[in-house]
């Protein structure tokens, strides 16, 4: 076309952005896509979180008061839908597809448009899976582990939901390979492996992981569909078939997803801890082996989930000792984020206080992990709600404060606006104190024998199930100020600087703030890829 | 390199690992299922 033929290329950087519709609808830029899926899983995670505040409220005290016991156990299956498939991960492939491309030194993603279509699947999925409400039957009720018989005996939920999960693992599929293509092939000359950020190597680690193990999630609930409308009998006795074996099968994909879940967490804190210590991260390449290590040995770890099905003995064994042996790789990391902040510069800006209560808050979860570990021990623990504390700490000190300290850190250079510091460091104390008043007498009630995934409970549960739903509204309203914050910093926060932390590194802070539409197109001299990278 | 030869290069690199990737997939939905059918024919 002539008129960029004859474009001058001092303005590369200027912003031609399409307008409209068209721009969301047919977005191929990296930047309106992250832009895009971290609004998504937004929408979702407040989605998500109105179900738990309806299972909290419903647990405030025993009696059944505001739901039927069928309706609860909808939400206690979508509220774990939403929150994986449509929060964390959605959130996790946002920040991947803002920040990916500006860390290596890409004018974009390797598939543009692969990158497109990965998105738009989603909201599709979801207005399936969401309208699963609303069918006779109402959602899948099973919980979102889908086991077999009782997955197999929901209405007409099922075939919804199960079209919806493929194309959530199509999604997610597509986007891993994207991520995989573009690390791989598109860094600028001279960014070597071992001098990418630490959130590269552990999205890469991810998106290898994603590649994997979301087939085989297809697979399986494949086999449901096929056990529920053709005849066959995978999951079924009566046809010859095993309900453990699904069981087998999803917790193959299922123990990889929850690092799929957690080890972009990893990156993100390993970029934020250096940067408000003033030092560069402790021990690089021993994050990234660690890293890798804890993706090899998420693969064969699965049968954790499963201690109580009447495994033989070497079986639980091997699987008690490969657990364990994970915490060893994840120990280094905590390790060397503590070492990174030994002797340093410390402020405590809130993607730095997001990050500290990261490391305190998942190694809390990680120990009660290694509880569940230990085999004798793990038939009392198993579907108590002591493995619901568990993972809820993993989880939400764990992948959600490290998604809203990315969000925090990286906000000024998306929109060139500083967020408000106050109210972020109040959005932090709320959330930290609600979220452990909500999950921390949870260990208390799984300990003394209360199970998972009941709407009643017998009184002696009453006193700590009403902290934990005071905590749950606390920590749910508190999130409103995160909204609140982020929209207040767009639409009049104060102008950022293009680097608002003064001991940030890394080629996404050499860029203008805020970030050009087009940003690299012309690749980064070695130079400054030399001063960008501090290992 | 010419930068056109190395962005043809680079596509068609991009191309074929995204090709491998997606077989990589795919072939861990078909053998999950495949070794369910062969398990139940045990």
């Amino acid at each position: 076309m002539a008129n960029t033929a004859t474009h001058d290329h001092a303005h590369d950087d200027h912003d031609h952005k399409p307008h409209g519709l068209k721009r969301w609808l047919y977005a191929t830029n990296h930047k309106d896509i992250g832009t895009m899926y971290l609004v998504f899983a937004c929408v979702m995670f407040f989605l998500g979180g109105a179900m738990a505040l309806v299972i909290r409220a419903e647990l405030f005290q025993p009696g059944l008061q505001f739901v039927d016991p069928g309706f609860y156990n909808s939400m206690t299956t979508m509220h774990a839908l939403l929150m994986i498939f449509g929060a964390v991960m959605p959130a996790w492939t946002g920040l991947a597809n803002w920040m990916v491309p500006m860390q290596v030194g890409a004018p974009d993603m390797a598939l543009p448009r692969l990158n497109n279509f990965s998105f738009w699947l989603l909201p599709f999925a979801f207005t399936l899976l969401l309208l699963t409400l609303f069918v006779p039957g109402g959602a899948p009720a099973g919980g979102w582990t889908l086991y077999p018989p009782l997955s197999l005996q929901a209405g007409d939920s099922f075939p919804l939901t199960i079209f919806a999960i493929h194309l959530m693992g199509i999604s997610s599929i597509l986007g891993a390979i994207n991520v995989v293509v573009t690390i791989l092939n598109m860094r600028a000359p001279g960014m070597g492996l071992l001098n990418m950020p630490l959130f590269c190597w552990t999205w890469l680690i991810t998106a290898y992981l994603l590649i994997a193990v979301m087939p085989v999630l297809a697979g399986a609930v494949t086999m449901l569909l096929t056990d529920h409308f053709f005849g066959t009998a995978f999951f079924t006795a009566s046809g010859g078939g095993d309900p453990v074996m699904f069981q087998h099968i999803f917790w193959f994909f299922g123990h990889p997803e929850v690092y799929i879940l957690i080890l972009p967490a990893f990156g993100v804190v390993s970029e934020i801890i250096p940067t408000f210590s003033r030092k560069p991260l402790f021990g690089y390449e021993s994050m990234v082996y660690a890293t890798a290590s804890i993706a090899f040995l998420s693969f064969i770890v699965w049968a954790h989930h499963m201690f109580t099905v009447g495994m033989p003995l070497a079986g639980q064994l091997f699987f008690m000792l490969s657990t364990m042996l994970i915490a060893v790789p994840t120990g280094v990391k905590v390790f060397n984020w503590c070492a990174t902040m030994w002797k340093g510069s410390i402020s405590f800006e809130t993607p730095m206080l997001f990050a500290i209560a990261f490391l305190f808050l998942f190694t809390i979860g990680g120990f009660s992990g290694l509880m569940l570990a230990i085999v004798p021990a793990d038939f009392q623990y198993h579907d108590s709600y002591f493995v619901v504390a568990h993972f809820h700490y993993v989880l939400v000190p764990g992948s959600v404060f490290a998604i809203m300290a990315g969000v925090y850190y990286w906000l000024p250079k998306w929109t060139g606006r500083m967020y408000n510091e106050k109210v972020g460091k109040i959005h932090f104390w709320l959330s930290t104190i609600g979220v452990n008043v909500l999950f921390f007498p949870q260990h208390f009630l799984g300990l003394a024998g209360m199970p998972r995934r009941i709407p009643d409970y017998s009184t002696q549960f009453a006193d700590w199930n009403m902290v934990s739903s005071i905590g749950a509204f606390l920590f749910g309203f508190s999130q409103l100020l995160f909204v609140y914050v982020i929209w207040n910093a767009v639409r009049s926060g104060e102008k950022a600087v293009d680097r608002p932390w003064e001991g940030a590194h890394g080629l996404e802070w050499e860029l203008p703030t805020p970030a050009p539409y087009h940003s690299w197109d012309t690749p980064p001299p070695q130079a400054v890829i030399a001063k960008g990278s501090m290992h | 390199m010419d930068p056109n030869t190395h962005d043809a290069e680079r596509a068609r690199r991009v191309k074929r690992a995204a090709i491998v990737l997606g077989l990589v997939a795919f072939a861990f939905y078909a053998a999950f299922i495949l070794m369910s059918v062969l398990g139940l024919r045990q």
